[in-house]
């Protein structure tokens, strides 16, 4: 590896090297803007500068050298060069603290100065301002430019969730690439020139007609300076202000790591964290900016008890008392205990016991596939970055798995952002550059209905929908017989896989939704490494744990029989028959409008614990500085059960609950690091049941916003657009729904409009989800939600 | 004479140098300003396409050597090899290349192209032919400066009628190569000159200047290799394979050959494009063919507002202008756009004018030039010259100058502070007048600047 000298200092990069990386990795500092550790390097900023000197070589391969001092004469280039697109070469020497390179870097920074507003006190990003930082250890200290500062649009909004204060902008072209290289879609640009140059989106002249995509938030993460600001989190707070815990995201299976910035209880905002192999810096919006929620006015915050048909406030003694009334006299064996599955680890073990220790059959969690996923090969999000051939079949993955999705972005691009240096990734990889050549022949989407992907990808179809086994039939025919008769979409996609030696399969909730199992057996043959979209964010940790129904026991939703149960999360409507219904939930909708006691739940930024992502890395979940009031996690309110129903229980905490996982996973549950970690005990998942549902002739097209993000922020209802409703053609016909048409659903006891699209088929195969009714013009219809993403 | 010839012989003859001497024949210009002269008819009949005739009958190796031979230099300013150009392309791949004729002439002091695409067209489309061919091209663009209508109307009708006559289009000249040279026309912008900025415009993006590398010879537009060469230089090359690389190289001093176009502006009796053998002396340019000036000067851009400026003395005066003794003056040969400045007109009020120019031109990329320049620079001369200066803003002056020079993305901002910086070095003295006493020192042009 080439030497290069900062300062006084001799290190050891690799070729390829940038020269800010160079002198960071020595230990040595430059102020810089514009380079980001996953964007390319553009030079735009100027803070970086350095003096920088090569030798260089005679024609006959000898060092050229310096007679004076007998050592390889030291070019210089003149003055002063931006070290962040500059690669390094064989002693190289690159001066970061001499009298030039200082004054060049306090010049610069005077100029970025000039124009940028003294709001600091009234700044969001005060505190945290990279500028600000930057400017107390290299500026001046003193204002020479007497003139009067560019005045422009100080609240221009960008979007609903953005708000640009042109301003404060420096011009650092971060946002602009970022939209362009990672998700890959041109939604902002520089207007005007020269000094009037300024950051917008062309998508619209009125807001409401403005959509930059799925993962705008990011944005405001990567600005430098307060001139992007999350219109959620705008004027909360002070960053200092902010007690700050770095957690895991279980609103999807993604596990992308976050931030959670409370203050007095609340959460003000939350910021994408850093995670190199698995969201790298980046989150989608609902995992931003749906938060509201948590700390709306209909959160739940004690337990509620019927009394004279009405649900009225308890303490948590009064409703156990309830629950102690209304079960005492039942059979315990009998009662069925359902949780949703984005819940952690410690808890699903806590459930599972709990259920042996009143001996029922009757347990579920949902949504859930019929199948482990881990009974496939799957890829790490690191191999899937590095594939060379990704071949997405059933998944609007621009939804469904935002992480996934980027992943295979950076895939199309052939560039991963792994070179580590002491600080870290590289801070200016020169590998990638502005609007990089991508390799969209790499990229095959299947899809029943048109998804966001397919407008990057090399090969893409629309098949019919429920046709996943079918097209899985296909590929392996044409893989092995490229004679084999089938669509060009197919054939092409087929010599793909043919020619790949690391393939990826991406299946998503259209493939997995009616028969996992059949389609995961039917893809596995194809020779490449699977990756199934969990349906919730902790389903694929809590299928190794033993938490779906024995036998004749009843699955979530086949609740014929049952006289008395337990859900924890959102159920859409109180069971048939029921005598008594205990429902623990943070909002009072769905069933829980119907049960009986209704106990509060901790939200999963209030709550410790581990989750596993959808390559099935186990993730930390930690607890958040968020009152929520007397909410419990599932383990406290599991314990309440208990007492009422006088079990003893092994596990009354997440301690006690971890321990036992240690045992069947071999890892440390009190010490699993930030970044994930895959056990050493190969886990083995349970068989699991088809998890079935009383509807479901129609379906909602996956969507990141769940229903509860919808329920706590009017922003969100009204920035987002409406959902598809997936229905037959018999079914349209029978209830009188045509193509296009606007219907209002009650989903979840919320009222939502969709629009309608009629598919040509048969039946729509159900999602394993929730259920709600469609009122359509001439009748009611039962939906089925998607399931990925929703609890 | 013949006696003298005789003598003479064995030695190589001397190299022209001056436009007086009776070897030297303007060929560049040789028909700008007959009538018709931008009609296919014309331009046949006075021997166009000869040169694209030979080119495309030998190998893009023997173009490139041609070139080499001849040693014409790039007449956009920095003034590099055009034949080394061609030579980077890549020689085996299978990626189309492209030829790129930078006609955005927007040089403040500079209109050499303008009148050679307006009354020459065929000249320059038949330099894309060779240049195409040298970097086996098989599309050419011109990208010409917006508010050069007429030129563009003329080129696009010279292209078409090329096309009619089988010059261009998939038989190009009847050698079986497919040749196509389109017009773009840009939107105004002096950054568009720059070539990755070019690229940038051409690809219909933000014209900004691009990193490199990757340079245009391994990606340019479209990500594919692609030379960017300026008007003249494309339009020698044509003459080049019409008349041969030996008549090229006759002219000229050792390192700088070939017929240049000077143009002078400013208070001279006969402003204008003059063509002329490089190693012509500047006394010559100004006052033999300029007519000499009408005011007493004080200092000149010798190629270009960007350049820095010379004193206007008698050695300057004797150096022979080529590319090395402007470069040994501390300036460049640029443009060869002569702009002189008259002693009455104070330099303050000149240099303001410059900033301003380069101020509204700055594309906003990075911060010395958006900011440095853009906002305080412009500023700050136009507080000097409203009278509400103090001898302190010429310190900030002074300093902002070594701020900005050298620390921008591309060449736009040294081009500004370049000239303004020599100005201030050559004329400090009234930069402190005009700071010191609220007045310009020589106030001859002082209601010629809109202050406001």
């Amino acid at each position: 590896m080439p030497k290069v000298i900062v300062n006084d200092r001799e290190i050891e990069v690799a070729n390829g090297t940038s020269a800010l990386d160079a002198l960071f990795h020595a230990g040595f500092d430059v102020p810089y803007f514009c380079s980001n550790e996953y964007l390319s390097p553009v030079g735009a900023c100027r803070m970086c500068l350095v003096e920088a000197g090569s030798p260089r070589k005679n024609p006959d391969g000898s060092w050229m050298m310096d007679d004076a001092t007998g050592q390889p004469k030291l070019f210089f280039f003149p003055g002063t060069v931006a070290s962040c697109t500059l690669a390094i070469s064989e002693g190289m020497v690159i001066k970061t603290t001499s009298a030039p390179a200082v004054k060049a870097q306090a010049g610069m920074m005077e100029f970025t100065l000039i124009n940028h507003p003294l709001d600091c006190p009234t700044c969001d990003k005060g505190g945290a301002c990279e500028l600000q930082d930057r400017a107390y250890e290299y500026g001046y200290g003193e204002a020479r430019f007497e003139f009067t500062r560019r005045h422009a649009d100080k609240h221009h909004a960008l979007s609903d969730f953005i708000v640009l204060d042109k301003e404060r902008c420096i011009h650092c072209k971060r946002c602009v690439r970022y939209f362009e290289e990672i998700p890959g879609e041109e939604k902002l640009d520089f207007i005007e020139r020269g000094g009037h140059t300024y950051i917008d989106s062309m998508e619209s002249e009125d807001l409401a007609g403005r959509n930059l995509g799925n993962f705008s938030g990011n944005i405001g993460d990567i600005c430098p300076v307060g001139a992007l600001l999350d219109n959620v989190a705008r004027f909360r707070g002070r960053n200092w202000e902010y007690d700050c815990t770095q957690t895991t995201a279980m609103n999807n299976a993604d596990g992308a790591s976050i931030w959670v910035d409370a203050r007095t209880g609340r959460i003000e905002r939350i910021r994408a964290g850093s995670n190199s192999s698995v969201n790298e810096i980046w989150i989608n919006d609902a995992t931003r900016y749906g938060h509201e929620w948590v700390d709306a006015d209909s959160r739940l915050k004690t337990p509620l008890v019927r009394k004279n048909g009405k649900l009225e406030p308890a303490s948590w003694d009064e409703a156990v008392a309830a629950i102690k009334a209304g079960l005492i006299s039942t059979d315990k064996t009998k009662l069925g205990v359902y949780s949703s599955a984005d819940i952690t680890l410690e808890e699903g073990v806590a459930l599972e016991k709990f259920a042996a220790a009143l001996g029922t059959i009757n347990v579920d969690h949902f949504p859930r596939l019929n199948a482990a996923l881990s009974s496939v090969n799957r890829p790490t999000l690191d191999e899937l970055a590095r594939a060379d051939a990704v071949i997405v079949i059933g998944a609007d993955l621009y939804e469904e798995s935002g992480t996934t999705y980027l992943r295979i972005e950076e895939m199309l691009k052939g560039v991963v952002s792994d070179l580590k240096y002491n600080h870290g990734t590289a801070l200016a990889d020169l590998r990638l550059k502005e609007r990089m050549d991508r390799k969209r022949n790499k990229l095959a989407v299947f899809a029943p209905i048109r998804v966001k992907q397919m407008e990057h990808a090399g090969i893409s179809e629309v098949y019919a929908i429920g046709g996943e086994l079918e097209l899985l039939k296909q590929l392996l025919a044409s893989k092995s017989n490229s004679n084999f008769e089938t669509t060009p979409a197919i054939s092409s996609a087929a010599k793909l896989l043919a020619g790949a030696k690391n393939a990826v399969i991406v299946l998503g909730s259209f493939a997995l939704a009616s028969d996992a199992a059949s389609v995961l057996a039917a893809a596995a043959k194809l020779g490449a490494k699977i990756l199934p979209i969990p349906a919730a964010a902790n389903g694929a940790g809590l299928e190794f744990l033993n938490l779906t129904p024995g036998q004749n026991g009843r699955t979530y939703g086949q609740f014929e029989g049952l006289k008395t149960a337990f859900i924890s999360g959102y159920a859409a409507d109180r069971p048939k028959d029921l005598e008594f219904l205990v429902v623990h939930t943070t909002q009072l909708v769905g069933a829980a409008l119907k049960a009986d006691v209704v106990l509060p739940q901790a939200s999963n930024y209030e709550k410790r614990g581990t989750t596993v992502n959808l390559e099935g890395r186990f993730l930390p979940v930690q607890q958040a500085a968020v009152n929520g009031g007397e909410s419990m996690d599932l383990i406290g309110a599991i314990s309440a059960l208990a007492d009422a129903l006088d079990v003893k229980l092994e596990i009354r905490g997440t301690r006690s609950a971890g321990r036992e996982l240690n045992t069947r996973f071999g890892l440390d549950f009190e010490n699993i690091p930030l970044e994930g970690v895959f056990p050493s005990k190969k886990p083995t998942a349970k068989a699991a049941a088809t998890l079935r549902f009383g509807g479901g002739d129609v379906l909602l097209t996956p969507r990141m916003w769940q229903e509860k993000m919808l329920i706590g922020s009017a922003r969100v209802r009204e920035s987002i657009g409406l959902d598809n409703l997936m229905l037959s053609s018999t079914d349209a016909s029978k209830f009188g729904v045509k193509d296009g048409e606007k219907l209002e659903v009650n989903v979840n006891g919320q009222d939502r409009t969709v629009i309608a699209r009629v598919f040509n088929t048969a039946s729509v195969p159900s999602l394993p989800a929730l259920e709600g009714d469609v009122v359509g013009s001439s009748a009611v219809l039962k939906v089925a939600m998607a399931a990925s993403g929703d609890d | 004479m013949t006696a003298i010839l005789e003598n003479t012989a064995p030695e190589k003859p001397k190299s022209i140098t001056s436009g007086l001497d009776p070897r030297f024949k303007p060929r560049l210009y040789e028909h700008v300003g007959v009538p018709n002269s931008w009609t296919l008819e014309y331009a046949l009949k006075n021997g166009a396409y000869e040169g694209a005739k030979k080119a495309l009958a030998g190998t893009p190796e023997q173009v490139q050597d041609e070139a080499k031979k001849s040693g014409l230099r790039g007449r956009g300013g920095a003034g590099f090899p055009t034949g080394v150009k061609w030579s980077f392309m890549p020689k085996e791949d299978s990626k189309p290349h492209y030829l790129v004729c930078n006609a955005d002439e927007s040089e403040p002091g500079t209109y050499k192209d303008r009148y050679l695409m307006e009354h020459d067209p065929h000249q320059l489309i038949e330099g894309m032919l060779v240049g195409m061919h040298a970097i086996r091209a098989n599309v050419g663009y011109i990208y010409i400066r917006g508010e050069y209508i007429l030129a563009a109307e003329r080129l696009e009708r010279a292209i078409l009628d090329a096309r009619a006559a089988g010059l261009l289009g998939d038989n190009a000249m009847g050698f079986g190569k497919s040749m196509q040279v389109f017009v773009h026309r840009g939107a105004g912008a002096y950054i568009c000159g720059e070539e990755t900025a070019l690229m940038n415009s051409l690809e219909g993006l933000r014209a900004n200047p691009r990193l490199k590398p990757p340079f245009p010879a391994q990606a340019g537009i479209f990500g594919m290799p692609t030379t960017v060469n300026n008007v003249v230089s494309i339009a020698s090359g044509a003459l080049i394979m019409r008349h041969g690389s030996d008549w090229f190289a006759s002219m000229g001093t050792e390192k700088s050959k070939g017929n240049f176009l000077f143009h002078i502006s400013g208070p001279v009796k006969r402003p204008g494009v003059y063509e002329l053998p490089l190693g012509t002396t500047y006394r010559e340019i100004i006052y033999t063919w300029g007519g000499g000036p009408t005011e007493v000067i004080k200092a000149f851009n010798p190629g270009g507002s960007s350049t820095p400026m010379l004193p206007f003395t008698d050695e300057i005066l004797d150096m022979q202008a080529d590319y090395e003794n402007c470069a040994a003056k501390g300036t460049f040969l640029g443009t060869g756009g002569i702009i002189l400045i008259p002693k009455n007109c104070d330099i303050v009020n000149m240099m303001y004018n410059y900033v301003r120019f380069y101020a509204h031109e700055s594309c906003g990329k990075c911060t010395p030039c958006r900011e440095g320049i853009g906002t305080w620079m412009v500023r700050l001369m136009q507080k000097l010259i409203s009278g509400r200066g103090d001898p302190n803003d010429v310190k900030i002056l002074e300093d902002l100058f070594g701020n900005i020079k050298g620390k921008a993305f591309c060449l736009l901002a040294d081009s500004c502070i370049m000239p303004v910086q020599s100005a201030y070095n050559l004329f400090k003295e009234e930069f402190e007048y005009i700071a010191q006493n609220g007045k310009p020192m020589y106030s001859g042009y002082a209601n010629r600047w809109n202050v406001e």
